[in-house]
């Protein structure tokens, strides 16, 4: 079904705001869903695939473990990345304004590629932030680096299998935020290496093409996905009455 | 705890800010006031009179290519724009509709027309999909080669006289238009991605209109020559041996109506930033002018206007007894400041500060609009430009290194209106928004009558101010410090949004509307007259204390005007007299 980035935007914030998702968190975690279907990588599919399970968490959704200076540990109860991760990229940024590195790791979460989007709106304000999470099955690990530089409208993401032999235990529920002040090295990371294969790079080029093909001409959505998420969308909408029409909404003579 | 980090982003580039002059810019408790924004009327850059400028300067080129109706008006017609850089179409569907389905309501399923912009040339094919979909307006879909999606319901009052007058030869009667000055009322312009349409960033760096609610305002202004062309229509062919064309003069002094509620209310609160460029460029507008030295010609020029605003007050109709009221007092205080500016003795380099200063003493917000509207009428050259930054980014960031400190100094510093209410008294929290299973309109609830509190919009700014000024305090009570707000939001993530929009609108003074909308006795019409009025309506006609109607291009230049002089003199225009409307023969 085809669909406006308008539309997609404003009906994921609204579903979830049904679902429980406190104001701000919910425009932000639904910013993060269509930034991934805006730029290529299937912000939709994710969000049908895990539509389900979001209603099911308590907020705050994240916790503070273990913290000293730049380093601090948090922990979401096998929740989203979509519950507050968002908060976990502004504790990064926070931390490395003070100490000069701030690393943040996540655990317990899910979906974790959705934090694309945020670090782009990371940069945007100012800093250099770099995410890190690990995907695929045991033993065939594949490591996901995404770089958003200061003021740099979009960031670049990479993905490797990290030994060339796929013998890395995948740990599939931990996200590495790294932010700093001062980097030079975050885009260090090389194609090149010997020992990492390069399995997909998509540039902040790319990404800004595959943005403006968006804003052009739209996205298209599965109709069912579409219809779940109106569904929940509505869940907030107030049946309606004589009473509602006319005092509720001041109703005079509409006809004259 | 980390301690806090103090930092600003500047947000600025995309929120252009202007030269001001030598005169400040009022202040946001002035200007924000709501009802001040409820007393706002049209100025030279609201967007009606900036696209009428430059469809005049650029002679864009207007053509009805088709133009298939019945005896009865019903039918398809298709209007061909070239601008200097496109081709655009506007399709308009004109259909029966029975009267116990004609409803201005957003919550109408039927309408006497429906019509869309659209980009590029319009091919059969794309016409029966254009046919399928845009009469059912929200419940059909569309694709991004639209625009703009609009509808429109005939004023009962208007359309059958003039078809009757023009029928047997006769001009309809002015006294009728100057009552109710057009033939049709839209009740939604849709743009921006609604229902499959072309996001707005498709057009934001478009020639034509990148400008905010530019493309909504043309198809508008189309849809008023349809409007005359369907009347014609059918008196010719009712009695085509009798039947007259409409007088040019009254041609040009019918407009397009609008009929709005509700739905207009969000958006003020939910776009802070585009509201703030509104108001900033108004202001800077105002403030530029201000400064400007006045002469003895200036100074006749704006008794003029005066004169002229008096005249067109006078032919002003409502039968809100509040407006009505408001109408009588503006144009008995316009009368009292032209009498005033033509004997003061002022200094010619004070005088527009001493009007300004006089209508804040002696008269009411309505009068002190206009004539701030009116003054900007005088210097063109200081104005007009501005009209080019009313567009401006929505993005609120949060900046969660800022310290709780910082935050509750931003709050005392900028939301002191907010933290003053006392949101214990029920009266302050009397009513509740929501949004209705019926089209998803919004509306106002009593709380604690009407079902759906639990369900209440987060249109409570001043309420969600007052509580993040209370949480923080006690935040820094508990800590011992103050700290990182991310630290404190982390604990409390229902505090984001107004925490983060607190930081945003610190930058953008005009951001916010200082009115609690919870309180007992809040006028919501408030709310969408200053929308409106920015829109560049005239005529405001509430039907109730939470919908109104308006008139639109009233005096505006035909299509067939365009490529002629144009005096940009339009926007207060008086009705035709009887000499001027001498007999006319055009068949």
């Amino acid at each position: 079904m085809h669909v406006s980035l308008n539309e997609f935007t404003s009906t994921c914030r609204r579903a979830l705001d049904s679902l429980g998702f406190p104001p701000g968190e919910y425009e932000d975690a639904a910013e993060m869903v269509v930034w991934l279907e805006q730029h290529g990588l299937g912000g939709a599919r994710l969000l049908g695939e895990i539509l389900p399970r979001l209603a099911d968490n308590r907020w705050p959704a994240l916790s503070v473990t273990h913290t000293d200076g730049g380093c601090v540990i948090m922990q979401m109860d096998e929740g989203s990345i979509l519950h507050g991760g968002s908060l976990a990229a502004d504790l990064a940024c926070t931390r490395a304004l003070a100490t000069g590195l701030g690393i943040v790791r996540l655990h317990g979460c899910s979906d974790r590629s959705f934090i694309l989007g945020y670090l782009a709106r990371c940069a945007r304000r100012g800093h250099h932030i770099a995410a890190f999470w690990c995907t695929g099955e045991p033993r065939r690990a594949i490591q996901n680096v995404a770089v958003a530089l200061a003021d740099a409208k979009l960031p670049v993401f990479r993905r490797f299998r990290a030994d060339g032999g796929g013998e890395q235990e995948a740990d599939t529920d931990t996200l590495t935020l790294m932010a700093t002040r001062d980097f030079a090295m975050l885009p260090a990371a090389s194609a090149e290496h010997v020992d990492m294969e390069l399995l997909e790079m998509v540039t902040a080029e790319e990404f800004e093409a595959r943005s403006r093909r968006a804003w052009d001409q739209g996205v298209e959505i599965d109709a069912t996905l579409w219809r779940d998420l109106s569904a929940i969308r509505d869940q907030r909408l107030v049946p309606t009455s004589d009473a509602s029409r006319h005092r509720g909404a001041g109703e005079t003579n509409p006809a004259d | 705890m980390a301690t806090s980090v103090r930092r600003t982003v500047s947000t600025q580039a995309d929120n252009p800010r202007p030269d001001t002059g030598r005169v400040p810019l009022r202040p946001a408790s002035e200007v924000m006031d709501l009802e001040r924004l409820g007393s706002l009327h049209q100025c030279r850059i609201s967007f009606i009179r900036t696209i009428m400028r430059k469809v005049m300067a650029e002679r864009w080129g207007i053509q009805r290519q088709r133009f298939d109706l019945d005896d009865n008006g019903y039918g398809t017609c298709i209007y061909r724009i070239a601008s200097p850089t496109r081709i655009y179409n506007l399709v308009i569907f004109a259909q029966h509709l029975d009267a116990k389905d004609r409803s201005d309501r957003v919550i109408a399923q039927a309408w006497d027309l429906a019509f869309a912009l659209c980009l590029g040339d319009v091919d059969e094919a794309y016409l029966a999909v254009l046919r399928e979909n845009v009469p059912r307006q929200e419940a059909g879909r569309c694709d991004p080669r639209v625009l703009v999606l609009s509808r429109a319901n005939r004023s009962l009052r208007n359309f059958d006289a003039m078809v009757d007058a023009l029928a047997s030869g006769e001009q309809p009667d002015p006294d009728a238009l100057a009552k109710v000055g057009y033939l049709y009322r839209t009740t939604a312009v849709y743009g921006n991605g609604k229902f499959g349409i072309a996001d707005y960033p498709r057009l934001r760096d478009s020639d034509d209109f990148g400008l905010p609610f530019s493309a909504q305002m043309f198809s508008v202004y189309l849809l008023r020559d349809f409007s005359i062309r369907q009347v014609e229509h059918i008196a010719r062919r009712r009695a085509p041996d009798t039947a007259v064309g409409l007088h040019p003069k009254l041609q040009r002094y019918l407009g397009i109506g609008n009929s709005t509620g509700l739905g207009m209310a969000p958006f003020l609160i939910n776009h802070p930033q585009l509201i703030n460029q509104w108001l900033l460029m108004r202001e800077s507008a105002l403030s530029r002018c201000l400064g400007e030295i006045p002469n003895e010609q200036t100074r006749q020029q704006m008794i003029d206007l005066i004169d002229h605003s008096i005249a067109h007050t006078a032919q002003t109709h409502t039968d809100d007894p509040r407006q009505s009221k408001a109408n009588q007092r503006l144009g008995q205080e316009l009368a009292d400041a032209r009498d005033w500016l033509a004997s003061t003795d002022t200094s010619e380099v004070m005088l527009w500060q001493a009007l300004l200063n006089w209508s804040r003493a002696h008269a009411s917000l309505e009068t002190n609009e206009l004539l701030n509207s009116l003054l900007m009428e005088l210097y063109p050259e200081r104005v007009d430009e501005l009209e080019q930054t009313m567009a401006a980014a929505e993005s609120q960031d949060l900046t969660p290194e800022m310290g709780t400190d910082d935050l509750l100094a931003r709050l005392r510093r900028d939301y002191d209106w907010a933290i003053a209410y006392d949101f214990s008294d029920p009266e302050q929290t009397h009513l509740f928004w929501y949004r209705s299973a019926e089209k998803e309109e919004p509306r106002l609830g009593e709380r604690g009558v009407d079902p759906g509190e639990e369900n209440e919009m987060g249109l409570d700014i001043a309420r969600q101010a007052d509580s993040l000024y209370q949480a923080l305090r006690e935040w820094e009570a508990q800590q011992g410090q103050a700290t990182p707000l991310v630290e404190f939001l982390l604990a409390y993530p229902r505090f984001k949004a107004i925490a983060r929009r607190v930081q945003t609108l610190s930058e953008h003074a005009y951001g916010d509307i200082r009115a609690n909308v919870l309180a007992r006795g809040t006028l919501p019409i408030h709310l969408l007259r200053c929308k409106l009025a920015f829109f560049g309506a005239t005529k405001f006609d509430p039907r109730s204390d939470r919908w109104v109607r308006i008139t639109m291009f009233q005096g505006a230049p035909c299509i067939e005007d365009i490529g002629t002089h144009f005096a940009d003199d339009w926007w207060m225009p008086l009705k035709p007299t009887v000499e001027e409307l001498a007999p006319c023969t055009s068949r």
